[in-house]
């Protein structure tokens, strides 16, 4: 799991500052993006084994970069944590049908954002 | 019921337009109030401050994403202002499909922008079955989108009641719908026609290539400025000489250049200008 790469995806600059440090503290590598359009750039341009995606973002949503990912034979294997304040059912559901691969709602407690990633990432 | 004070509202007003861009103008407030007030009688506040604290915080947003899917639900039903669909029916399509088929292209792109509960994309889908002739040779993609995951759950589903199919001609409710358990179903075929998306027009990424884009009833609900940037987004979303449909009393002259206003029987419409 140490050196896996992880990318954050938020446009909150607070919310990618403490997931980032929490990450790299526990050896992970860390890429991060503040929008959709930067995430499927940042995808492109490096390894990654798992993306943390917040939903509401200037320019790209969440739900349209994870479909866009999803549907793309060379990148539709890289697991997909929505992180999103989204935390009505039917927003859920939606992320579900958008192909993530799991859907975490903030205030989010970074234990258990760790440990649905050790679950995708071995 | 709990009052709320003007001044409360405005405040309630900023916080939604800061989240998505949905301005509530004073036409509006009260509308905002009666919305606001009934989410407050379901979460048991009484106490508009309180409310609006809850709906402010940074580290929890979950109560301020379901208020704007409440504030952003309207009800709308099949054939929405008639002449409208008509016009699309009757003089739009014919036109978009002889200009495709002369290109040997069988290819449209409908954007249904604001689409609710899925009335409007699945008229459009109707409309497209009816209108044009052979078909099941195009390839038609219509669209679909909304700020709202529970009405874009609705409009999936495809069930609808009575009143939202009572201004819908017979012929195509026989047609296209099953009824069952006093509930309009509509057909697998007209549902597979329509994809739908999540998307806030303030500040989604907007796809290219349109043929058509509706966006009705949709941009009275922002300030001229960021309508100004939505309707210049979909000038780029549309191809030379696309269509756009708005709400039938809305207008852009002074906002945005290169659209051209086209009126029909009955209603106008506008259309995209080359560049």
């Amino acid at each position: 799991m140490k050196d896996s790469a992880i990318l954050v995806v938020d446009d909150s600059p607070v919310v990618v500052e403490a997931v980032s440090e929490a990450l790299i503290k526990d050896g992970f590598k860390v890429f991060t993006a503040a929008d959709g359009i930067e995430a499927l750039d940042a995808v492109k341009r490096h390894s990654v084994d798992l993306i943390l995606l917040d939903i509401d973002m200037p320019r790209m949503n969440g739900y349209q970069v994870c479909k866009l990912l999803k549907r793309d034979p060379a990148f539709k294997h890289i697991p997909i944590v929505m992180l999103t304040a989204k935390s009505a059912e039917t927003d859920r559901i939606w992320g579900l049908k958008a192909g993530s691969d799991e859907y975490l709602t903030k205030p989010f407690n970074y234990a258990k954002v760790k440990e649905v990633i050790r679950r995708f990432v071995k | 019921m709990t009052e709320i004070s003007e001044k409360q509202l405005v405040a309630f007003r900023d916080i939604i337009w800061k989240a998505c861009g949905l301005w509530f103008g004073d036409s509006k407030l009260s509308i905002l109030g009666n919305r606001i007030r009934s989410r407050m009688a379901e979460t048991g506040i009484i106490d508009p401050e309180q409310y609006r604290r809850a709906i402010s915080s940074e580290d929890d947003r979950a109560e301020l994403s379901t208020l704007i899917n409440i504030v952003t639900t309207n009800e709308t039903y099949f054939y929405r202002s008639e002449s409208q669909i008509d016009c699309f029916r009757n003089f739009i399509l014919p036109q978009l499909a002889d200009k495709k088929i002369a290109a040997g292209d069988r290819t449209m792109r409908i954007w249904s922008a604001g689409c609710s509960t899925g009335e409007e994309p699945y008229t459009i889908a109707m409309a497209l079955m009816e209108s044009i002739r052979f078909h099941s040779i195009w390839n038609f993609q219509i669209y679909a989108t909304d700020i709202s995951t529970a009405v874009l759950e609705k409009a999936m589903e495809g069930v609808y009641s009575k009143r939202a199919v009572e201004r819908l001609p017979k012929e195509l409710l026989d047609k296209y719908f099953t009824f069952k358990d006093g509930k309009y179903i509509i057909n697998n075929v007209v549902k597979k026609m329509v994809e739908f998306d999540y998307a806030n027009l303030f500040d989604s990424y907007y796809m290219a290539g349109f043929d058509i884009i509706f966006c009705r009833n949709v941009l009275i609900y922002f300030r001229d400025e960021d309508k100004k940037s939505i309707l210049e987004r979909f000038h780029a979303s549309l191809v030379d000489d696309g269509w756009l449909f708005l709400g039938p009393t809305e207008m852009i002259r002074g906002l945005v250049d290169g659209f051209k206003l086209t009126p029909m029987k009955d209603c106008v419409i506008f259309q995209k200008q080359p560049g």
